[in-house]
């Protein structure tokens, strides 16, 4: 039932199995505890890329399906609550808190950044298969308005099947002033998502967003800046972008 | 996808009289079918299953006269032949399916507070218990878990498996009923 659902079967072999559970009651308690099974896996990401495609393709396409799916989803948060985070440290509180290291730590940072740097040149393909592959999009100029007269056309991107991430490059207003750090929140129309951010400059802010934020669609990324004297401000510029199949 | 108009109330009585002589059994048995031919329809993504089951019976209905004099075997087998065909058609109609969004944390919520009033109104303390070791842990020490409640009930894991299916099922129409009521 496992695999009929995840599109291991032939033709012939799902029809075969189809047909029983039009006669067989026995294999109908298998069939519906199978669903539960995949639905389960799917959520915690223990499907194989094909066989997510196939039942978002198939079975999660259906009324029966997505509501299987909304289930899984509160199932999991009722009996796995996921535990209070801690702040995170912003960059401008993470640097202020190195400058106050004493000696002996800023050998220990410095030795621990030669690693890094080892790692960041020679080991960069571990580090992307580990987190999957990034698709590095194209740099996003953001508008003042997405809509109207003025409005510059919407990117499309068409996500690589191997693509685990998107990486944006988010090109700042000129003249922006400097800022100490940057949150991007991700809006698909219908909620909002927090994304990483990776690095910034004084021209723009690169983004990576997982590929299950990303189902076709349209999306806009705001972006916040943090100044040297801790207040938030936003960015006036809506970056847009769509995700095709 | 042309539609054929749904079956008049003396052709059906044909249909249930070629599934069963019984009309009551014919009944079930009709029931039956038509909610198996809905579940393959769901498996198979389609968004209209049950459009797509009702269009078969239609498809299966026209041709009842035909079949009370003609067809030898499980009238279930016929239905499902007639359905693979109309699956085919639906096929050549359906729009690309896209992967089932995310719901934002204060929906999620909703739905976990509607999970805990279902489990609470509609599930005996046994059960509530079965379901929280059955959904403890993850990955590996889930599936011990699982074995380990499995040991402890004195059932195969697999009985375990279709009996918290069975309790999923009746919990899950509760949370959708609840979530409807609250999310107005």
């Amino acid at each position: 039932m496992r695999e009929y659902l995840l599109g291991k079967l032939s033709d012939e072999e799902q029809q075969k199995i189809e047909e029983r559970l039009m006669v067989e009651d026995e294999l109908l308690d298998e069939f519906e505890a199978s669903k539960d099974d995949v639905i389960e896996d799917y959520h915690a990401g223990e499907l194989t890329q094909n066989e997510r495609h196939w039942l978002e393709a198939h079975f999660l396409a259906s009324p029966e399906g997505r509501e299987r799916y909304l289930f899984a989803l509160a199932k999991d948060r009722f009996y796995q609550p996921a535990p209070d985070p801690k702040p995170r440290a912003g960059w401008f509180e993470r640097v202020r808190s190195a400058v106050n290291m004493p000696p002996w730590m800023w050998a220990t940072a410095g030795s621990t950044a030669v690693v890094i740097l080892i790692g960041v040149v020679f080991i960069p393909k571990l580090i992307s298969t580990g987190r999957g592959e990034v698709f590095n999009g194209p740099a996003l100029v953001g508008s003042v308005t997405s809509r109207g007269e003025g409005a510059p056309p919407v990117d499309k991107i068409k996500l690589p099947e191997n693509a685990a991430r998107l990486k944006l490059r988010l090109l700042l207003p000129k003249g922006s002033a400097a800022a100490t750090g940057y949150k991007a929140e991700l809006d698909n129309k219908t909620n909002t998502s927090p994304v990483e951010v990776e690095g910034f400059d004084n021209e723009a802010v690169s983004v990576t967003i997982p590929r299950n934020l990303l189902p076709p669609g349209e999306y806009l990324i705001q972006l916040s800046a943090a100044d040297a004297n801790g207040t938030s401000r936003t960015i006036p510029r809506e970056y847009l972008f769509n995700i095709i199949e | 996808m042309k539609k054929r108009e749904p079956p008049t109330p003396e052709s059906f009585e044909k249909l249930l009289l070629w599934l069963n002589a019984d009309r009551e059994k014919a009944a079930e048995i009709y029931y039956r079918i038509h909610t198996r031919l809905v579940r393959i329809f769901s498996a198979k993504g389609c968004a209209e299953a049950e459009d797509l089951a009702d269009e078969t019976v239609n498809v299966v209905t026209s041709k009842v006269d035909w079949l009370r004099e003609n067809y030898v075997g499980d009238p279930a087998r016929y239905f499902y032949g007639v359905a693979n065909k109309i699956y085919r058609e639906y096929l050549k109609s359906r729009l690309t399916p896209v992967p089932p969004p995310i719901p934002d944390k204060t929906v999620l919520e909703i739905r976990c507070g509607c999970l805990e009033k279902c489990l609470n109104e509609k599930a005996t303390a046994k059960e509530r218990e079965i379901m929280r070791g059955y959904h403890e842990g993850e990955g590996r020490a889930r599936i011990e878990n699982r074995k380990q409640l499995a040991e402890e009930l004195g059932i195969t894991v697999n009985a375990l498996r279709i009996q918290i299916c069975h309790l999923q099922a009746r919990m899950r129409p509760c949370v959708e009923k609840c979530f409807q009521k609250l999310e107005r």
